[in-house]
């Protein structure tokens, strides 16, 4: 038993250590991607396409009710305590700080991450990936990296959409609630608005971003050679990039306050 | 002859469970090796090993007297451009057409080339072959006996010198098993070097000057095709249902 465990500890251990390298592995070569010649330019702009363009919609929709629910709840509840100037503030921190990446990691990680996984670890097991060796591509350069890129750059374009659609969501349910002028309202959500809130946003999309693409990408090279391990790689990834997602936001929300 | 790739004590493990054991075996430049044994014996593992497509867990890989895994990324770039690798399923890129399937290799080798030489190149190819698939179309509309031609023309757009071929004549009929062992054929007179994992004892003997046999995850013997042949009569061929006397 004792030698059971122990195996169990050392393969635990070498696995984690694997994930660790091939993390820094995928986010070296992405972080290079731009200056090699690219074979895989093409597989940028359709992931780019999949990630940011076609999940407008349902990002636009959910942005649109978060920001209605921010602003129904805030005006039953804030001017309770005469506070309703700070329905402005709270909607930033909600939207542009705190839900609007969280969400739109959510939104990416259950279209993309599960797309990515899924399509990786098919390609494992119909030999794709073993082709693409034995022709000289590199699969972390020509199938990792870019996917990365192109999720994360997706993931900071999409939180624009989110924002400002969460924004005009509000503001559409505010002015059935009260009569309030385009200008005035935007004026104080303006005046709200600090760069550290953008930056604090933006970055935190950015952290998202690599997280969602790199789970993706590790659990779909994982798989072996069943397609039945497809489907449980796409679990896996989606799981996997809820979970690294929620706790990065809880370190980065702590630094920000530290 | 030049050896120009050679396994020295080669182990091979997925998990716990060792395929190769301990294989040593060289090929000549220009030789044809077949090499044969039971199913599940891990000759597509040491193919596989050979091309450097497994990275083995023992021993050593030698390209040109040189180790495989060793080699700087423009050192293994040219064994890329000289090497090709035919799978047994084809493995074609599904996401992408025949066109693009067989221009990729050549972009990434030879990024000197305008369009219309790429598509000299790749109708060349596909005519050597006989491939018949429409240029535009994708892996999944063709047959498999289609899919397999046109993973050997993608194989041969950068005229490679060693040739890896895994069971190329399985799932396709026997008109189509005959053109590929002809193509196979004509391509090691033509100076490749081929090493090709088959069941067909016809087919190997037709072509190969050299045969490999594997049981159990070892070479059990390795030489001059007739003697080496001789030694096993009667135990190579594969039965109907893939078991062979090995």
């Amino acid at each position: 038993m004792i030698r059971n465990l122990g195996a169990a500890a050392i393969r635990g251990a070498a696995d984690f250590f694997y994930a660790i390298g091939f993390f820094f592995r995928v986010v070296k070569n992405g972080a290079l991607y731009f200056r090699r010649g690219q074979v895989g330019f093409r597989v940028l702009v359709m992931q780019i396409l999949f990630t940011g363009v076609q999940a407008l919609g349902v990002s636009a929709i959910i942005a649109l009710s978060l920001g209605a629910v921010i602003i129904i709840q805030g005006s039953s509840l804030l001017p309770q305590f005469g506070q309703s100037r700070l329905m402005y503030t709270i909607l930033i921190i909600v939207i542009t700080r705190e839900l609007g990446p969280l969400l739109t990691a959510f939104i990416v990680n259950a279209r993309s991450g599960t797309a990515i996984a899924t399509e990786l670890g098919t390609m494992v097991v119909s030999h794709e990936i073993e082709a693409y060796v034995s022709v000289g591509l590199d699969p972390i350069s020509y199938l990792a990296a870019p996917r990365v890129v192109g999720v994360t750059v997706s993931m900071l374009a999409l939180d624009i959409y989110f924002n400002v659609f969460g924004l005009i969501g509000s503001y559409l349910v505010a002015r059935l609630i009260r009569p309030i002028e385009f200008n005035e309202y935007f004026g104080g959500i303006a005046a709200a608005l600090t760069a550290t809130d953008i930056v604090s946003g933006l970055l935190k999309c950015f952290v998202f971003g690599i997280i969602v693409s790199v789970t993706a990408v590790y659990r779909g090279f994982a798989v072996q050679r069943a397609s039945t391990e497809i489907p449980v790689a796409g679990i896996k990834s989606v799981g996997g990039g809820f979970v690294l997602c929620i706790l990065a936001d809880a370190v980065l929300t702590l630094i920000y306050y530290i | 002859m030049e050896t120009v790739l050679e396994l020295k004590n080669v182990n091979a493990e997925i998990g716990s469970y060792r395929i190769l054991d301990d294989a040593s075996v060289g090929f000549s430049r220009g030789s044809f090796t077949a090499i044969m044994g039971a199913a599940g014996s891990g000759k597509s593992t040491l193919l596989k090993v050979a091309a450097g497509l497994l990275i083995p867990t023992g021993g050593e890989v030698l390209f040109e007297g040189r180790n495989l895994h060793h080699l700087s990324r423009k050192e293994e770039f040219r064994f890329r451009r000289e090497s090709a690798f035919v799978f047994q399923d084809a493995a074609l890129w599904s996401n992408q057409t025949i066109r693009e399937n067989l221009e990729l290799p050549l972009k990434l080798h030879h990024p000197e080339l305008n369009a219309a030489q790429m598509e000299a190149i790749v109708r060349r190819c596909c005519e050597e072959t006989g491939c018949s698939a429409e240029l535009g179309e994708r892996p999944s509309d063709l047959s498999a006996g289609e899919q397999k031609f046109a993973a050997l023309a993608r194989a041969l757009v950068n005229d490679p010198t060693i040739l890896f071929l895994d069971e190329p004549t399985s799932s396709i009929d026997d008109t189509a098993a005959r053109k590929m062992y002809d193509l196979i054929r004509s391509l090691h007179r033509g100076g490749k070097t081929v090493i090709v994992v088959t069941h067909s004892e016809t087919f190997a003997s037709r072509g190969a000057d050299h045969l490999c046999v594997v049981r159990g995850g070892r070479i059990v013997a390795s030489g001059p095709y007739r003697e080496t042949a001789a030694a096993f009569a009667g135990q190579l061929e594969t039965g109907p249902k893939g078991e062979t006397a090995l």
